[in-house]
């Protein structure tokens, strides 16, 4: 319960941030002197880079300019961090958007328009865990199917020969073939759980619950994307087959263990 | 006959200031409920995922140091509305919103893969480079409608 109760307080919070940039107004000049006093001790750059955002024609811009430089080179850049959510839109535009703002943005930034693009998948699976939590859950009549436990298909590496067929033969069997029962055993199970939330979503919209079948319907949207990449795993198996069968068989000295 | 007119008077008081508190929150306000909301549920999620075996604690810490800025900006701007619209009874009204919120998400689905999809939220929003407008973002997706809209 002590979430966010012990936070600090920051010395002057977003409302000025709101206001016209370069506003002549006297509450504007006050609130332009407020807020440099309670940032000009700092050695935070962020500090002086969100004073001119928020009055990049104030009294003391060139000053906040000055701090802003003089700190650049003692702080360690944040855009070379390279951690990157993997879920974070990879278009060069927006990624540059997140980092400019991330020094200068407010507690809360206000502006949608202003906040980081995400991938898709990534917004459908955030949507669909948040259904799992809160009286939200509660109210929805159905409990959604747990995804099936998926086999890691494993790789495989071909030899540069056979010293046989039936050498040729055994590998197929012993090697591959768990590789395509696995990948083809995978795909069967996304496919049920793709039918099985389809079906579940007709019957909730039969019986008019829309909290279930939205959920359901949310699911159905987030697990496409791993449905897909199972599908394309085993595809991707075909080619080794013919692959397998082009390996020169060639007579060779068998090696005793 | 004195006890009634007060009687009265506390009424009249309190059905005011539920009409007070019943005004349209404000855009900022919104964001804020969203943002709070979002960090209630993975407190919630993270202590029940701790009663299962399961503890993603440290990994919760992490994520409320990181985002401590936008975590207060947003109880900063929830305290700015409910003083607009409650006025002098602005700590009372901002207690129950806070249990209200605690009350909501004290339940939901509690198990592995949900316990490991919110750490993995979790770790996503703690990143070097996760900055408010992250933890916006990510609770507009998530709260889609903020509880303050429904408030009281």
């Amino acid at each position: 319960m002590a979430l966010l109760a012990g936070a600090a307080v920051l010395a002057l919070p977003a409302p000025s941030l709101a206001q016209p940039a370069g506003s002549a107004t006297e509450a504007g000049g006050q609130a332009d002197l407020i807020f440099w006093q309670s940032v000009s001790d700092s050695n935070d750059r962020a500090q002086y880079e969100a004073y001119l955002a928020a009055f990049p024609q104030g009294l003391f811009a060139r000053l906040a300019q000055a701090k802003i430089n003089a700190t650049a080179s003692s702080q360690s850049p944040a855009a070379s961090v390279p951690t990157p959510p993997q879920a974070i839109a990879k278009a060069e535009q927006p990624r540059k958007q997140v980092a400019s703002r991330s020094s200068v943005s407010p507690a809360l930034p206000r502006s949608a328009s202003a906040l980081p693009l995400l991938d898709q998948p990534f917004v459908e699976h955030l949507r669909a865990i948040a259904m799992t939590q809160g009286k939200r859950y509660q109210n929805t009549s159905v409990i959604l199917p747990p995804r099936p436990m998926i086999t890691l298909v494993g790789s495989l590496e071909l030899p540069p020969q056979f010293c046989s067929a039936l050498e040729r033969n055994a590998f197929y069997e012993n090697r591959f073939r768990p590789l395509i029962d696995r990948a083809s055993e995978n795909n069967a199970q996304a496919i049920a759980h793709m039918e099985r939330l389809n079906s579940m979503v007709k019957e909730a919209e039969n019986r008019g619950d829309s909290n279930a079948s939205g959920a359901l319907a949310q699911e159905s949207r987030s697990y496409q994307p791993v449905a897909m990449a199972i599908y394309n795993d085993r595809v991707a198996l075909e080619p080794i087959f013919t692959r397998i069968m082009a390996v020169p068989v060639v007579a060779c000295k068998k090696v005793t263990p | 006959m004195t006890s009634r007119v007060i009687g009265l008077g506390v009424a009249l008081t309190l059905s005011l200031a539920a009409a007070a508190v019943a005004q349209t929150p404000s855009s900022e306000a919104r964001d804020a409920s969203r943002v709070y909301e979002l960090a209630v549920m993975l407190e919630s999620v993270t202590l029940r995922c701790k009663l299962i075996g399961i503890d993603r604690q440290p990994k919760f810490q992490t994520f409320t140091a990181r985002q401590k800025r936008g975590l207060t900006g947003a109880k900063e701007a929830l305290m700015r509305h409910f003083e607009a619209v409650a006025k002098a009874d602005m700590n009372r009204e901002i207690d129950r919103f806070y249990i209200r919120t605690y009350n909501f998400y004290g339940t939901g689905r509690t198990d592995q893969e949900s316990c490991n999809s919110f750490a993995e939220l979790m770790d996503i929003l703690a990143e070097p480079d996760a900055d408010a407008a992250l933890l916006t973002r990510v609770a507009e997706i998530m709260v889609p409608d903020p509880m303050l809209d429904a408030y009281p």
